[in-house]
């Protein structure tokens, strides 16, 4: 059932099991990134009396993480439309 | 005549690599969508502060938040994986990782129904009113995220979706990710944040 392609990107051709492998290591990177930023912020909540500012731009940084990584937000400006 | 015409314009049309980049029109869509929705999440976001402020009760089970979170990020990135697989044409990982992100999603569901059961504050008190309507808004659109990727899985499982042609993963799994985003701002809002 598995049906890998070659693609060209960026003028090279490249083995689709090398693209997955990066897509797959970028996305473990930013969830682990994102864990941290939780993690950390329950630590501030834990240890800060007043943590307010410091929370919006973690999430605010959170946000744009899912949004860049996850949800390839610059992608709109693409020219074909995906069917 | 006409053919002329036509030749004419192609001959003055710029290659293809110089065309000004256009949005494409369902992906407008979609972020006009998620756009909208903000609003409405945003408007409960701020009645938090406006009825209670930041103040939240002693027994709001800390664990069970982060747990939760924490689940729901993961989903986002089996989501993730999902939608990178059928776009370089890998099946089995696609239908792998979405599975992974149903399961995952209704364990989150199952974690804010657990919330809910658990909590020793009431709907009636200024937090409660807050808590039970952020978190019920919210799990309702998880539901119908999980809802919409069975609905994928299913046609994946037929035969549909290709490296090609994915739309309709790519759409489910944006849904997702939006959801996701939304959490990532309400968790802190309802049990971490003070002034």
């Amino acid at each position: 059932m598995t049906r890998l392609t070659e693609k060209e990107h960026g003028g090279q051709v490249v083995r689709p099991t090398l693209r997955m492998a990066a897509l797959v290591r970028t996305g473990w990177l930013v969830f682990l990134t994102l864990l941290t930023l939780v993690i950390l912020e329950y630590v501030l909540f834990l240890v800060l009396d007043s943590n307010l500012p410091l929370m919006v731009a973690m999430n605010v940084a959170d946000a744009a993480l899912i949004m860049y990584f996850f949800m390839h937000v610059t992608r709109i400006w693409r020219r074909k439309e995906s069917a | 005549m006409a053919v002329v015409a036509e030749v004419q314009e192609e001959a003055q049309r710029p290659p293809a690599h110089e065309e000004p980049q256009r949005p494409a029109m369902n992906q407008v869509g979609l972020w006009l969508f998620f756009f909208s929705e903000s609003f409405l999440f945003a408007a409960l976001a701020i009645a938090r502060f406006v009825l209670a402020g930041t103040d939240r009760p002693e027994e709001l089970n800390q664990g069970l938040g982060l747990g939760i979170t924490s689940v729901l990020l993961l989903s986002s990135l089996t989501a993730y994986r999902a939608e990178s697989a059928i776009a370089q044409g890998d099946r089995a990982n696609f239908t792998r990782n979405l599975l992974a992100t149903i399961l995952l999603g209704l364990v989150f569901v199952f974690g804010v129904g657990a919330e809910w059961i658990t909590a020793e504050f009431d709907v009636s008190e200024p937090y409660g009113t807050a808590f039970f309507s952020m978190t019920g808004l919210h799990a309702t659109h998880v539901i119908s995220g999980v809802v919409i990727l069975a609905l994928v899985y299913r046609l994946a499982l037929r035969g549909h979706f290709s490296a090609e042609s994915h739309w309709g993963v790519e759409a489910s799994v944006k849904y997702w990710h939006f959801v996701d985003v939304v959490w990532v701002f309400f968790y802190p809002i309802l049990y971490l944040m003070t002034w």
